[in-house]
């Protein structure tokens, strides 16, 4: 019996394996899942080249540019990749920052000054900690490696950006620990933390921070969503129900999975004690899919999009993506 | 504190894995020795499921079972050659010369078990010195959790375990756990009842018809029913301040090998624990990827700077000497609750894997 075949490109998350294993099958779908180990490598492949029939996409750029015309891709709301990101900002400890204000005036690095974990932590910094963004010098490039998007502005904004970007040959990561940068932002971790003694996270208990914001409003910042070709969805358009089905059968398997009581499923140690966690903050389900039950962090993300200049209004959300599971 | 390296520069090549190609099996070597391992769906043995890592010169054939009582009973009736094994079990065939299987120094399970230890708060019991002469309901008298949990409880708390009458049960279904094959002889008295036909652990605990569980396995009513709680609230600083202070992470499980089959093929042990080491450092790789969650705990990063910082990156250690300790504390309370007559030494227990 063979269905629509159909390539998913993704990172082998627990709450997705499930359809590269085969044990979850979308219904009328061969589903031929593509495991990467690194986002942007699967970004640049579907933005640039159409190169996958879905995959997992960035949120924001999808927010910035769905009304356009051409627009190639239509959004399941399958948020597969959600992360608190207080923890992915570093400081150098020479720099004198101590609190997140002490940004102002500071040169503050990121891998791309678009990139939706980046918009999160400005509009962190700004709503929640009160931190004038105008007055942060922009640092743009490489974490691990020389390179990253060139230039001195970043493009398609409302008002200019200015950004400097890494000096020939740099790294963010060398930059932070060696004091040429101030402070770091981003999806990264800089691999000189844990192993320089100068660098540092801005938020020591992340953890926290994040969770005394979050119940206070509920927002769980989205990374990423599951896009799907707009051209392959046209021709079949059942398949929105069937994958948005599966991907939540896969995650509620992978939830059961974690809760098994007889061993620790991952090497967490204290697995139960957040499960405990999961329960009484996230309802036993810290994933949820669908726009409702997300809709207040995704007009949180589109709140931040506007103060960031980088669009002129927010767009309704439920024309974000494609209608699945009754709504 | 030295923290490992967090993550090294990712690899530039855009290469797609896709599963199906992973699983194709690959050529099989006319020399390849099959072997038949039962295991627990952990993600530290997933590679050797999934062939991401195999064992030199040997075909693993894996059956993945997520009841370990069950999976032990499998491998007491010979179904595997080589399985995941309750460590009571292994402390046990050593002290007896029981030899129908070797050990290997490779703990697929450890886990703190303060949190598993279930009280009805309408009967009184506040802390761990009131649970002396009560009934605690137990699943098996000899399971592994509830040794480490009663030695626990009498070491650390002060408790006084021995008038205590143990009710054996399943603790989420009426009837036993497991076969029941595996009841070493005990040297000292100990008061035991089976839990009724009809009524599970859990149900006798709701009813007050006992006053504790200790065990494996979480509660059914835990959550639902405000009577039934933790003797330990606050479980996880409980079992932290327990590790900080003995250095200790108590071992559930261990791997053994039928005896026969090691001695004719005594290379399989080095091959074996090359790739449980392998498999099991695969894993922790995945835990750590690139700016996203592999699994959906909301605070990851600050489990894992806690896995850096208590467990020097690696939560699940194999080999006899990050082990040591915990073996010997093993060994010590279940001599004390008279489970071996005499203690095996540790060295003795694992047979060479280097």
């Amino acid at each position: 019996m063979s269905g629509l075949r159909l390539t998913y490109a993704g990172v082998m998350y627990d709450r997705t394996a499930a359809l590269a294993t085969g044990a979850v099958k979308p219904r009328g779908i061969d589903l031929n899942y593509l495991e990467f180990d690194y986002p942007p490598h699967i970004f640049d492949k579907m933005q640039n080249e159409l190169g996958f029939d879905s995959s997992e996409l960035g949120i924001s750029s999808h927010i910035q540019k769905a009304h356009e015309k051409d627009y190639p891709f239509v959004y399941l709301p399958i948020f597969p990749s959600k992360v608190f990101r207080r923890s992915y900002m570093f400081v150098n400890k020479k720099s004198g920052i101590r609190t997140p204000k002490d940004l102002e005036g500071k040169r503050v690095g990121v891998p791309a000054w678009g990139q939706t974990a980046a918009i999160w932590q400005r509009g962190i910094l700004a709503n929640d900690h009160g931190v004038d963004l105008d007055k942060i010098r922009w640092v743009q490039g490489g974490v691990y490696e020389y390179g990253g998007p060139r230039g001195t502005t970043v493009r398609g904004l409302l008002k200019e950006q200015k950004v400097e970007p890494t000096p020939q040959g740099k790294t963010l990561s060398g930059m932070i620990a060696a004091g040429e940068i101030d402070a770091l932002i981003g999806a990264n971790i800089p691999d000189t933390f844990g192993k320089h003694p100068d660098v540092a996270r801005l938020f020591p208990d992340a953890r926290a921070v994040d969770r005394e914001h979050f119940l206070k409003s509920g927002v769980f910042p989205i990374m990423h969503a599951v896009a799907v070709r707009r051209d392959v969805w046209e021709k079949d358009k059942w398949i929105a129900e069937s994958l948005y089905e599966a991907f939540d059968a896969a995650k509620n398997l992978a939830l059961t999975k974690m809760k098994y009581p007889g061993s620790v499923r991952y090497m967490t140690p204290w697995i139960d004690d957040e499960l405990d966690e999961i329960e009484t903050l996230f309802g036993g389900d810290p994933w949820p899919s669908g726009v409702e039950a997300n809709r207040k962090t995704l007009e949180t993300l589109m709140d931040y999009m506007v103060q960031q200049h980088m669009i002129a209004k927010k767009p309704n959300l439920d024309d974000l993506f494609l209608e699945v599971g009754g709504h | 504190m030295a923290k490992k390296a967090r993550k090294t520069a990712p690899k530039r090549k855009v290469a797609a894995k896709t599963t199906k190609a992973k699983r194709k099996p690959a050529p099989r070597k006319a020399a390849a020795l099959r072997l038949k391992f039962g295991c627990g769906s952990y993600d530290r043995l997933e590679a050797l499921w999934t062939g991401a890592v195999k064992p030199k010169g040997i075909d693993l054939a894996v059956t993945r079972i997520d009841a370990p009582r069950h999976l032990f009973d499998l491998m007491d009736q010979g179904k595997f050659d080589v399985a995941e094994y309750g460590m009571t079990g292994l402390v046990v065939n050593a002290a007896t010369g029981d030899d129908h299987f070797v050990a290997m120094p490779v703990f697929p399970s450890k886990m703190f078990r303060h949190g598993y230890i279930y009280v009805n708060r309408r009967k009184g019991v506040r802390e761990p010195k009131d649970l002396a002469g009560r009934r605690i309901g137990v699943p098996n008298i000899t399971q592994t959790a509830a040794i480490w949990q009663r030695g626990q409880l009498a070491h650390d708390y002060g408790a006084d375990l021995s008038g205590v009458t143990w009710v054996t049960g399943a603790i989420d279904r009426p009837g036993p756990l497991g076969a029941g094959i595996f009841t070493p002889a005990l040297h000292v008295t100990t008061k035991m009842e089976k839990a009724p036909p009809n009524k599970s652990l859990d149900d006798l605990l709701v009813a007050g018809e006992i006053d504790a569980i200790l065990g494996a396995n979480r509660a059914p009513s835990l959550g639902k029913n405000p009577d039934i709680v933790r003797l330990f609230p606050d479980y996880a600083r409980e079992e932290r301040e327990y590790y900080k202070r003995t250095g200790v992470q108590p071992i559930m499980h261990g791997v053994v090998v039928k005896r026969r089959l090691y001695e004719k093929n005594p290379g399989i042990a080095a091959s074996l624990y090359r790739a449980f080491v392998e498999a099991k450092e695969k894993a922790l790789a995945h835990l750590r990827p690139w700016g996203a969650q592999p699994i959906m705990l909301p605070w990851m990063e600050a489990e894992l700077d806690e896995i850096d910082e208590l467990f020097g990156g690696d939560p699940c250690s194999y080999g006899v000497e990050p082990n040591r300790k915990a073996i010997s504390t093993l060994i010590d309370y279940m001599y004390e609750q008279g489970f071996i007559a005499k203690k095996p030494r540790v060295d003795d227990m694992f047979v060479p894997v280097a």
